[in-house]
């Protein structure tokens, strides 16, 4: 599981919001590896990653413009 | 917000899958969505009735399997329904009033007391220090 590129994600998602608004990210080993124009659910993103990432550190997000402003 | 990755059993393929989690210290239950929990073979138990501020809430009850680190658990969770229009990002010239960006539990899931309570001290030390 993707420890270290859950927190490259975590430490670089106001960036990321500019770059990439509205896509699903799929991070492997600190880097983008792919970006997808549309929301992407889990078991979408497992499928993906398996074909990319197999056996590394990766993790995804969908980055989301506005998401706090009504999840908190 | 918290966001970790944890691995959830898909009980149709039968293996772990990664998923990103939002960690919610003020939820019950973990809670997945309805069009996720079909694609994983969790299917609705009985019913849950809770209370929300303005409303009632009926949702269905499903035991997850979620493994963190090295363990799995079986964790009480709830199935909710999302609107199919919530599951993406409205459209430019759309006239409905619904957010922006996609509900957060399109691609996610949410981690709630259920599972914080299956966890070692150290491990929601581990996940709350996030939030530091």
């Amino acid at each position: 599981m993707g420890l270290e590129s859950r927190k490259w994600i975590n430490q670089h998602l106001p960036e990321l919001r500019k770059k990439y608004p509205n896509k699903t990210i799929l991070v492997c080993e600190g880097r983008i590896i792919k970006a997808v124009d549309e929301l992407l659910d889990p078991i979408q993103v497992n499928r993906i990653a398996r074909k990319l990432c197999e056996g590394k550190d990766w993790s995804y997000t969908f980055v989301s413009e506005q998401e706090e402003e009504y999840i908190l | 917000m918290i966001l970790i990755d944890i691995k959830v059993y898909n009980n149709i393929e039968r293996l772990h899958q990664v998923f990103e989690a939002i960690v919610d210290t003020g939820t019950t239950f973990c809670v997945i969505a309805r069009h996720i929990a079909r694609k994983m073979g969790y299917l609705p138990k009985e019913k849950i009735h809770l209370w929300q501020v303005n409303s009632p809430l009926t949702l269905s009850k499903s035991t997850m399997k979620i493994k963190y680190e090295e363990r799995e658990h079986d964790v009480d969770g709830v199935i909710v329904d999302i609107q199919k229009d919530y599951l993406r990002s409205s459209t430019p010239k759309e006239k409905c009033k619904h957010p922006v960006t996609p509900h957060p539990l399109a691609s996610r899931i949410i981690l709630g007391k259920t599972f914080l309570d299956k966890l070692t001290g150290s491990e929601r030390r581990e996940i709350l220090a996030y939030l530091a």
